[in-house]
């Protein structure tokens, strides 16, 4: 089946991302809303991955949309390209469409 | 007063993780990297209270990871759920062993990363950092491949 889309498959053929982040910060954040009762000890880590494979994709989708313009460089543009074109990345609509182009 | 870089996630951390799956050559800008900030703040947001109104609706307080991975699923983040329940999988795998070896030697201790704090990005809770390391090695993280479901636009059909 022929697809019209682009499948962006991540650099090392699998995520190899080591980066994570402060699990305190992740906790506060979950918590920054009232809503949002208490969490499990290894629930920030949960998230801490999703991050890791949420960032990837948005860092790939910016990145193509770069390289399609002939740049190197990935700007907010190339960001609100890619997430326009992203059903996965509605959510984020808003936000960036609040953001200056830079 | 909350500093506005409190309520986000570190910048740094950001940058980071493009440096580990871009060539050299590539560059991003402040802004885009600001942006990028804020929507993987945002997306904490918005899985966490997915998450969260499963466990309100199931009469339960504490969100916990299989709520994190029913809330990827639920909201069109199938390919991350995925991931994260081999991740989870694994993950209890460990404890379960970690639970039979400390029945049987009191003495082993959960101590050995918890001296490693040359780094302050790395996780507090030294279970999950030992278990985050061996599904890293592992590569349990299978090849995954990011669809993009096109809303009509078809620019980059085409090869360059």
């Amino acid at each position: 089946m022929a697809s019209s889309q682009p499948k962006l498959t991540a650099i090392n053929s699998g995520i190899d991302v080591k980066t994570t982040f402060p699990t305190a910060r992740v906790k506060r954040i979950m918590q920054a809303d009232e809503d949002i009762g208490k969490v499990a000890i290894a629930t920030p880590t949960a998230v801490t991955m999703a991050l890791q494979l949420f960032i990837t994709s948005l860092v790939l989708i910016g990145a193509a949309e770069a390289h399609e313009s002939g740049t190197n460089k990935i700007t907010v543009d190339h960001l609100k390209q890619g997430i326009s074109n992203t059903t996965q990345f509605d959510f984020l609509h808003d936000l960036v469409n609040n953001t200056k182009d830079d | 007063m909350v500093d506005e870089q409190e309520r986000l996630l570190p910048i740094a951390n950001v940058g980071r993780i493009m440096k580990e799956i871009l060539p050299p050559s590539a560059k991003i800008s402040k802004e885009a990297k600001q942006t990028i900030q804020e929507c993987a703040t945002e997306f904490i947001g918005f899985v966490t209270g997915e998450a969260s109104d499963r466990c309100h609706k199931e009469n339960r307080k504490t969100v916990n990871g299989d709520d994190i991975c029913w809330a990827l699923s639920n909201l069109g983040f199938d390919n991350y759920a995925e991931a994260m329940a081999r991740y989870l999988h694994k993950y209890r795998e460990y404890e379960r062993e970690k639970n039979r070896n400390s029945n049987s030697n009191n003495n082993q201790t959960l101590a050995t990363t918890s001296g490693d704090n040359k780094d302050d990005e790395e996780l507090h809770f030294g279970i999950e950092e030992q278990q985050v390391r061996q599904v890293e090695t592992h590569q349990n993280l299978a090849p995954l491949e990011f669809q993009f479901i096109d809303k009509g636009k078809s620019s980059t059909s085409e090869p360059a």
